[in-house]
């Protein structure tokens, strides 16, 4: 039995100008507290997929439906090219999000010693390793707890201590009642307990037979 | 609204991309205004259109300082997306008032004008036009709806000559000849209503832009 639906896709499909479709009719359903997988090669339309589901993009055909209101989203990369310090970005994110300045600023600091940031918050972001800028966008996305926690190939860059915090992160979001999708490829999905998987290939997506149920 | 604008204002001031529009703004107030004495607001017709000119390269500026992956994240974290899209265009606006305001003063300390209230008050109600008209066409030349340096350049500058030029095209055009007094109106200040008239056209043109620039980068995000 399922429990509220988070968000819909309906016959979703994208297309940018008159170049070849990247999505083509994809229904997907993700309830509260799940947590999905998408598993795709490189370029199958995965990380569109996720920015239609966090609703940055607009899709060419389709419906979205029941999105909620709080969404933390993680791009697969973020080559932040600005200037601006770590801890000055994620104070602002989180203003954004509607925190006070004071709350933003101790959640930040929450956040960036629990993933560990190297070599500290007051470094650009321009200047951080890749796996680095990584950590700030995943607490960028958790500024406030999210209702759906969109993750694009977010172990990609990080380092082995960082890969278990966050399959920590994601499950005690799901443990809270939220909802996470995540991309990846299909080896790194063992890596976090999924309640869903879908393939995608070729912009079609379809819902993996098999329940998978992983190692931590 | 305000986290976003002064997340927006942040991110142009540590990026450093206002510095060139606001040098060429400058430059231009400096040699077409200084030691002018004809009248006061043909002068401001002068800084006014200089004003146009560098809004747009200013929205350019505000909008293109995020990358793309930083301006999802933005989108995501913002309740509405359109609010990203009015945050950058307020962010450039209050940029482009503190150049207003340089552009309304500069002229009375480096040229010998009669000052008066109707004067004052048109070059402010004209440089406020540009500056929306300005941000509304830079919108329109920024990521994401033209990612390409070059195409963005060359249609921010064929959209300015256009307003500039194009007689018929309002508010710009007919209100800088009616500044100048290349329309039938050959008053020493003219009337001051119309402008307000002008104002308001700039800034729905301005909204417009935007909702069309909102739209065109949500399909191309």
């Amino acid at each position: 039995m399922h429990t509220r639906r988070v968000v819909t896709l309906v016959g979703i499909g994208k297309q940018y100008g008159r170049g070849y479709p990247v999505l083509t009719d994809v229904d997907l359903t993700v309830h509260a507290g799940e947590t999905v997988a998408v598993v795709g090669g490189n370029g199958s339309g995965k990380s569109t997929l996720l920015r239609i589901l966090a609703g940055i993009t607009l899709p060419t055909r389709g419906k979205l439906k029941d999105l909620p209101h709080s969404i933390g989203y993680v791009p697969e990369r973020f080559s932040a090219t600005t200037r601006m310090s770590a801890y000055a970005y994620l104070c602002h994110m989180g203003r954004i999000r509607g925190l006070s300045t004071p709350q933003a600023a101790r959640r930040t600091e929450d956040l960036l010693e629990r993933l560990r940031l190297e070599p500290g918050p007051d470094f650009a972001i321009r200047d951080l390793s890749k796996g680095n800028a990584q950590k700030v966008a995943l607490a960028q996305s958790l500024m406030e707890r999210p209702e759906l926690l969109i993750l694009d190939e977010p172990w990609s860059g990080l380092d082995s201590s960082a890969h278990g915090t966050l399959s920590a992160i994601i499950a005690e979001t799901a443990a809270a009642g939220s909802s996470v999708v995540f991309t990846d490829h299909r080896e790194s999905i063992a890596r976090v307990e999924t309640s869903q998987r879908y393939e995608i290939d070729g912009g079609r997506v379809r819902k993996s037979l098999q329940r998978r149920q992983g190692h931590r | 609204m305000k986290a976003l604008i002064r997340y927006t204002l942040a991110n142009l001031f540590v990026s450093q991309r206002f510095v060139a529009p606001t040098f060429l703004y400058l430059a231009l107030l400096a040699v077409l205004t200084s030691n002018d004495s004809g009248p006061l607001v043909g002068v401001y017709a002068a800084t006014a259109g200089s004003l146009l000119a560098a809004a747009v390269w200013i929205a350019v500026a505000v909008a293109n300082a995020e990358d793309p992956a930083a301006r999802w994240v933005a989108l995501a974290n913002a309740r509405r997306t359109s609010d990203v899209t009015a945050a950058t265009a307020v962010a450039a606006l209050l940029y482009e008032a503190a150049l207003g305001i340089v552009g309304l003063l500069y002229p009375l300390v480096s040229g010998h004008h009669t000052v008066s209230a109707s004067a004052l008050g048109i070059g402010a109600a004209a440089e406020l036009t540009c500056a929306a008209v300005g941000t509304g066409l830079g919108l329109l030349c920024a990521r994401p709806v033209i990612v390409r340096t070059g195409v963005s350049t060359l249609t921010g500058i064929a959209l300015v000559l256009s307003v500039l030029l194009i007689k018929e095209l309002p508010p710009v055009s007919p209100m800088l000849r009616r500044m100048t007094g290349g329309s039938s109106v050959r008053a020493a200040v003219p009337n001051a209503l119309p402008f307000l008239g002008f104002a308001i056209l700039g800034v729905a043109a301005l909204y417009g832009c935007g909702v069309v620039a909102h739209r065109l980068g949500r399909r191309r995000d």
